[in-house]
């Protein structure tokens, strides 16, 4: 009897697992064959390739990274186009985390979607593995395309003069400030003009210590490529040139020094302190902690709805010029996909005014566009939209693009971290960090 | 042991059994020859390839091994290691051994505790990872806060390289010491009842209790929870991946660690593949020695 | 008497003492999940939330393109069957490895030994385009097989088992005739219940815990598991820790439930083997 329940129960849960995990596999069906009519047409919009989207059809599917708001973003962008070519089902194919594994596990099975993101620094090596198709042809296509791009954008995607990514936004680099703690100080709120010795001094006014511990900051620092770029170009240093390491230059020493000073004057907490505690710099800002902190333009939905008190954005302080770090993921076309007239056109369409209407207004990032840098519903505020408009002229950095193009920037990227947090740590000197970097990176990255 | 005789009839009972043992083992051993050893010697070829994955890779002969000998970050990684496992298998394995003979009592409500220790097992890593990175924050982590209260200044668990590896290896053993308790639990509460009633007559102590019934009986386990501690230790990554990334520095790259950096972020396959054949090597021979020295009281 | 009673009393004590170092974390997790950003990085730290913010846990549940219930449900496509056909089939190889005489059963079993010393992180690519190759891309199958048919551990973990389980057993059995299937299921199943409670809880934890499994074969967000789901908190631009706190809770209390139910059939499972010995 008991033997009998077993058996029974046993064979029921077999095959009730069979059953659940079967229907996991099952596709998504209902195909209709008629031609749909477009809810939405070329009269309503300015964007060029709504005629052509009206006679497309079949499925494309972009994989894109981001976060949940992002996510919903998209699928706005999606089902918006969606009413433009009625007979297209775009899959959205949504990555929350551990993008650059799933890409790669995407490519090598030979199964990548037609569209997806890549990094500004890993466009190169999905290049020469010939995963990514040209994007010239389209670009020709659809003039829209590059019609008011801002200068340098373009040249991230572009590989041996073929251009093979499309910038889909960018994000500049610039310097957030909390103005309740500059009332409180009563120190006068930076302008765009300001130089890296009014940031050091200020810095050091906005600093508050109870007994020996720091309670507020007055600046933070990343241990992060865009903040290296950012000082490095800051002070004009050729940091990567003739295809080696170069950050023992003067000015590039000088650039991160900038960063180095800080932590040892205790302007700002060193980056591992910070990042070792599960917290973040920007967190730091938020919860007051740090009065003046750089970062681009995706911490704004978050100060938006987090911060209770003032705040604001100024360009970078200068340093002997200027420079903005691209950070940026670009959007591919797979050379692989059957459907790069629609990946096109969809592309297309995410890149048009209305397109991009739909993701500006979360102020996640920029476009790439000048014409609408100026437009208040594609850079909206708080906070003041001058900092960002500024430092479009002077996007983008010849050492960050031949850095990137090498097709080894991750690992590069890993060593300057690790050897920068010595020195921010406090282990080495920031001469000797440099030193260690140019010499490892030379010797077993960029060996030839 | 008796065997079963033979005769023309025993003769076919041997064939029987030894097919119904083959069939027993015959799903489970395609499996492990499908997805552990066709990879593994997969991996073991594309260590001498130079392999982004992506494009067809080239063969360099030992060309990988050569400069795993002279990669200076491979071997902060494997000291790392070393000293991780120096660490942490005895933290882990003692605490999972005292937990599990505190539970090996009839007391009423031990179901209750077991369920409580066996939790942080089940806990997601990343919220695990976050919760100690808490608890560890040098400025306000409820740790340094709790020690402030005795006038220890705040320690730097996480950014001090001091202390970086020992205060990973109390959270794993926090969240793993569950695990092992159970494997000892089961051990010891199969041991005999009637060894101790007979041992209780002869009025010995709980000391000798421990050290001359419960120790020699599960020491099968006990060689089992070091092997798998010790094999978990090398292959340590996710925290590090979650609390680290390997910082301060260089000073918590793990073998693990650095060899998906390899494989998964550089994209050079084939040198991750040649330092994991490295490291299977190591594994290896650390687990013979173990075998003399441990599996000395029991046969297999 | 009292002797007793004292020790007794003692080794609650102690029972208690490690059960607090146990749940401390666990509490503060909890009531972190309660507080609000700001309030998780105060300084002094708070213990108790100054307000409750039930939000966390709603704002957890409802994030993302799928609901938090149907990611449970798809983590339970891939625990439940990779769990019972685990314990399946290493019960029947642990068994054949300890019990029954064939060619070559040591060396086959030194080969399932040394596979558990082999980094996991190697056969992640080889097996990958295995099962890409055979279609199973984006379907749970690459997270239900291998574990399926016992991984080398639980095949260990049973053989060890079975070791000490005494010859005499089935020796009665074999004189009679019986057939090895029979003996498996009658005799050495049922004495085996702590170990197939131990196998459960250990498969289906990793089972439900794994994280770079799904993150691997998983494409479409229909088919996202919790462990996904709780990362998808976290990432390179912003980190939700209120709501990893919150989802872990939520993500905790199904397989809490679970093992607590389990509890009774371990202890039931342990006392039965601890009388038979």
């Amino acid at each position: 009897m008991k033997k009998k329940t077993l058996r029974k129960t046993l064979a029921f849960l077999m095959t009730a697992t069979m059953a659940v995990s079967a229907t996991g596999c099952g596709g998504s069906g209902g195909d209709s064959k008629e031609e749909k009519k477009p809810t939405k047409t070329a009269e309503d919009t300015n964007w060029e390739g709504a005629e052509k989207a009206a006679d497309l059809s079949g499925k494309v599917t972009y994989m894109h990274s981001g976060d949940d708001y992002e996510r919903e973003m998209y699928a706005n962008v999606f089902s918006t186009y969606e009413q433009y070519a009625p007979n297209v089902e775009v899959e959205q194919m949504y990555v929350p985390s551990d993008y650059d594994t799933k890409l790669q596990t995407l490519a090598v099975a030979d199964d990548l979607p037609d569209l997806f993101w890549v990094g500004e620094s890993g466009v190169k090596k999905y290049k020469d593995a010939g995963m990514l198709s040209e994007l010239d042809s389209v670009i020709e296509e659809y003039p829209q395309l590059t019609e008011n791009i801002i200068d340098g954008v373009l040249e991230f995607g572009n590989i041996d003069g073929q251009q093979v990514a499309f910038p889909k936004d960018w994000t500049s680099y610039v310097m957030y400030l909390n103005l309740d703690m500059f009332d409180e100080a009563g120190v006068e709120v930076p302008t765009n003009d300001w130089t890296v010795d009014d940031y050091k001094e200020i810095a050091a006014e906005l600093t508050q210590k109870n007994g020996d511990r720091t309670t507020v900051y007055g600046t933070a620092i990343n241990n992060y490529r865009a903040d290296w770029i950012n000082w490095m170009g800051n002070y004009g240093a050729d940091w990567f040139a003739n295809g080696k390491s170069n950050l023992s230059s003067p000015e590039a020493m000088e650039g991160l020094s900038v960063m180095y000073d800080l932590v040892q004057a205790g302007s700002a907490p060193s980056p591992g302190s910070v990042s070792a505690t599960g917290d973040s710099e920007d967190r730091l800002f938020i919860t007051g902690q740090v009065a003046m902190y750089p970062s681009g333009r995706w911490v704004i939905p978050s100060f938006r709805s987090e911060c209770d008190f003032e705040w604001d954005a100024v360009e970078m302080p200068m340093g002997t010029t200027r420079t903005c770090p691209f950070i940026c993921s670009m959007v591919c076309i797979a050379d692989t996909s059957e459907n790069k007239d629609i990946a096109a056109n969809l592309l297309s369409f995410q890149m048009s005014d209305e397109g991009l209407a739909l993701v500006m207004e979360s102020a996640l990032s920029l476009p790439v566009y000048t014409d609408l840098m100026e437009n208040e519903d594609y850079v909206n505020t708080p906070p003041s939209p001058d900092a960002f408009i500024n430092s479009a002229a002077y996007l983008g950095n010849e050492s960050q693009i031949e850095a990137c193009q090498t097709g080894k920037w991750s690992e590069y990227s890993d060593i300057i971290t690790a050897r920068l947090s010595d020195a921010f740590e406090g282990k080495t000197t920031l001469e000797e960090a440099v030193k260690q970097i140019d010499e490892q990176a030379n010797s077993t990255v960029f060996t030839e | 042991m008796k065997t079963i005789t033979t005769s023309k009839r025993g003769m076919t009972l041997k064939q029987k059994e030894a097919l119904t043992g083959f069939t027993f083992i015959l799903l489970p051993l395609i499996s492990l020859v499908v997805l552990m050893y066709y990879p593994i010697i997969r991996s073991f070829f594309i260590s001498f390839f130079d392999w982004n994955l992506l494009q067809d890779p080239k063969m360099i002969g030992i060309e990988n091994y050569k400069t795993l000998l002279g990669d200076e970050v491979f071997r902060t990684s494997l000291v790392n290691t070393f000293k991780w496992v120096i660490i942490y298998v005895p933290m882990s394995v003692v605490t999972s051994f005292l937990l599990a003979l505190l539970l090996d009592r009839k007391i009423k409500g031990s179901g209750f505790f077991r369920t409580f220790y066996y939790l942080p097992v089940v806990c997601p890593i990343v919220c695990v990872a976050l919760l100690w990175v808490w608890i560890y924050n040098t400025d306000y982590g409820i740790l340094n806060f709790i020690l402030g209260l005795f006038g220890i200044d705040p320690i730097g668990w996480l950014t001090d390289a001091k202390y970086s590896l020992v205060a990973i290896a109390i959270m794993s053993t926090w969240k793993w010491a569950g695990y092992n308790m159970l494997i000892f639990l089961s051990a010891l509460q199969g041991i005999d009842e009637s060894l101790y009633e007979a041992a209780a007559l002869d009025g010995i102590t709980p000391w000798q209790k421990l050290r001359y019934i419960k120790l020699p009986l599960i020491m099968p386990s006990i060689y089992f929870v070091m092997l798998t501690a010790v094999i978990d230790a090398f292959q340590m990554y996710t925290e590090i991946f979650i609390m680290t990334k390997g910082g301060p520095g260089y000073s918590t790259y793990t073998v693990s660690y650095y060899l998906w950096s390899n494989a998964f972020e550089y994209n050079k396959m084939g040198y991750a593949c040649a330092m994991a054949v490295v490291l299977f090597i190591i594994i290896m021979a650390i687990t013979l020695i173990q075998n003399k020295f441990l599996n000395r009281e029991y046969d297999t | 008497m009292t002797r007793k009673k004292l020790k007794s009393m003692l080794t609650y004590l102690l029972l208690l003492i490690v059960a607090v170092l146990v749940a401390l974390p666990f509490i503060w997790m909890v009531v972190s999940a309660f507080k609000s950003q700001r309030e998780l990085f105060a300084y002094p730290p708070t213990f108790f939330p100054t307000e409750w913010k039930w939000e966390n846990f709603t704002e957890a549940a409802s994030r993302g393109s799928i609901s938090f219930w149907q990611m449970f449900l798809n983590s339970m496509k891939i625990a439940v069957p990779s769990t019972v056909f685990n314990v399946i089939f290493s019960s029947l190889a642990g068994y054949a490895f300890a019990r029954l005489r064939f060619p070559g059963r040591n060396k086959i079993f030194m080969c399932f030994l040394a596979a558990m010393m082999v980094p996991f992180v190697i056969t992640l690519v080889p097996r990958f385009l295995f099962f890409k190759d055979l279609g199973f891309y984006d379907t749970y199958v690459p997270l239900i097989v291998p574990a399926m048919f016992g991984t080398p551990f639980s095949i260990f973990l049973t053989r060890q088992f079975f070791m000490t389980l005494p010859k005499e057993l089935e020796e009665a059995a074999i004189v009679d005739g019986c057939s090895h299937v029979r003996i498996w299921w009658q005799i050495f199943m049922p004495l085996c219940k702590p170990i197939i409670s131990t196998l459960t809880v250990f498969q289906f934890q990793s089972a439900y815990n794994d994280f770079m499994g799904p993150v691997i074969y998983i494409a479409s967000d229909a088919k996202f598991t919790v462990q996904m789901g709780l990362s998808s908190f976290r990432n390179s631009f912003t980190s939700r820790y209120d709501l990893i706190m919150a989802g872990s809770i939520l993500a905790l209390i199904p397989i809490i439930i679970l093992f607590v139910c389990c509890q009774k059939y371990i202890v039931r499972g342990i006392a039965m083997s601890g009388m038979k010995g």
